[in-house]
């Protein structure tokens, strides 16, 4: 009995150990994968920076400057401003990706914002989708820290390094894959207030990965006491194992101790 | 002489009527602001494609606010707009640190205009409510304000909660008046 209940007081003191351990390495792991992120971001940016110094995306027509696929070398950038006939890159050029002919969240139809979302999907290597305005209305009031930008495919500019990334990283299907598990989109669609929640939850940093945080923390805290009772049990086996060894053969020399003093006594007697 | 009676008469009864011009990046809250100053409520703005504009009352003052969007594209067509504006509302969003650089330009480009030489400048520091929002003081040292020729004031303000919006008025009906 006390055993047993010496056993399970190690198994939960070794359960709060893990907690206390696995809580820092899993935030800090958190942290750094964002931290990443951020710098390979911002690695683009500077990296993009030199060759677009202070150049306009659109002239003053309207029309894209640059190619889209490629990064664009010196010579076709000149011959591009020059006003050659190209083929006209865009960001129209998003809405041909998976998906990205209805809105991400309410499913309406040509969706021509794009917002480029930091929240839930940090870290999982997946960002932007193709919104309509209502959503992008929503999207913006989520803050610039969980959607860094909402932009219009047709009234802003876009960097070429963005259009890359958004065409790289993004897209309807794949994110939705991920934040909704390929469900349809809710049916209160005229609701106003419902909708705000239903993006703010879908898109907000703290709702799915806290939930999974939480089970992480306590399914390896369980595993990590179920494991140190094994561990316990079989030590109490072992040490039980020597201690029979130990008094096994304790209780032999008397056997053979009988016999040697029958032997002595018999030596004895005859020596008497 | 009768436009200097005109004048003490409008001050002492009349409102007086004074344009101005609300611009900043895109998603700043400009419309917010617009609307809670209008109607004192928050509502779910969507993009501002083209432009709002609204009279608001403040004291004596009754301000034609024109709140024009944001997305580069409608920028490029909001000269039309300076023409006979007196007071600029330049809203920055206190929170969005990656573009503080951009506003800047921004803020430095429109002040070069001939049109807005006379202007005076109010900066919103909007979104106070928001993690890690930077401070009046942050702002104004991220977009040069110490450095503009013209008037300038900057107010930390809040849009969903409408602080600060009044005070900001305040200052602009007492400098304009």
């Amino acid at each position: 009995m006390v055993i047993v209940v010496v056993v399970m007081g190690f198994a939960v003191i070794n359960g709060i150990l893990a907690l206390v351990l696995v809580t820092p390495l899993v935030v800090v792991s958190r942290v750094v994968v964002e931290e990443a992120e951020e710098k390979e971001e911002s690695g683009r940016r500077n990296l993009g920076s030199p060759i677009k110094a202070g150049r306009p995306y659109f002239n003053s027509a309207g029309e894209f400057n640059f190619p889209f696929t490629a990064p664009a070398p010196a010579a076709t950038m000149d011959t591009a401003v020059s006003g050659e006939p190209k083929p006209p890159p865009s960001a129209l050029e998003l809405h041909r990706l998976p998906g990205n002919m209805e809105c991400a969240d309410c499913g309406a139809k040509n969706p021509e914002w794009a917002s480029v979302n930091h929240g839930s999907l940090a870290g999982r290597g997946v960002r932007g989708v193709l919104i309509c305005i209502e959503c992008a209305g929503t999207h913006r009031s989520l803050g610039a820290h969980i959607s860094k930008a909402v932009k219009s495919t047709q009234l802003d500019s876009w960097k070429l390094e963005e259009l890359q990334s958004f065409s790289a990283k993004g897209g309807n299907r794949k994110v939705n894959a991920l934040l909704t598990q390929g469900g349809a989109p809710p049916v209160f669609a005229n609701c106003e207030g419902d909708w705000e929640s239903y993006i703010r939850a879908k898109y907000s940093p703290k709702h799915v990965p806290f939930s999974i945080v939480v089970i992480t923390f306590i399914s390896i805290s369980i595993s990590i006491s179920i494991i140190s009772i094994i561990i316990i049990i079989i030590i109490i086996i072992i040490i039980i194992f020597a201690f029979f060894r130990m008094i096994i053969p304790k209780q032999e020399p008397p056997m053979s101790g009988h016999t040697e003093s029958t032997d002595f006594g018999d030596h004895g007697s005859l020596a008497a | 002489m009768g436009l200097v009676f005109t004048k003490i008469w409008q001050r002492m009864i009349g409102k007086q009527d004074m344009r101005i011009l609300m611009v900043g990046l895109d998603s700043v809250g400009k419309t917010t602001i617009l609307y809670k100053l209008k109607f004192d409520e928050v509502v779910t703005t969507i993009p501002t494609i083209g432009f709002n504009v609204e009279t608001v009352e403040h004291k004596n003052v009754s301000f034609t606010v024109w709140d024009v969007g944001g997305h580069d594209k409608i920028v490029a067509v909001r000269r039309q707009h300076y023409h006979g504006t007196k007071g600029l509302i330049f809203v920055v969003d206190s929170n969005d640190h990656a573009r503080m650089q951009k506003a800047r330009e921004e803020l430095n480009k429109m002040l070069r205009a001939d049109e807005l030489r006379k202007a005076v400048v109010l900066v919103f520091a909007n979104k106070q409510d928001m993690p890690n929002a930077m401070t009046a003081a942050d702002v104004t040292d991220k977009l040069g304000l110490n450095d503009l020729h013209h008037q300038w004031f900057i107010q930390s303000a809040c849009a969903t909660t409408g602080e600060g919006l009044h005070e900001g008025l305040d200052w602009l009906s007492r400098t304009l008046c």
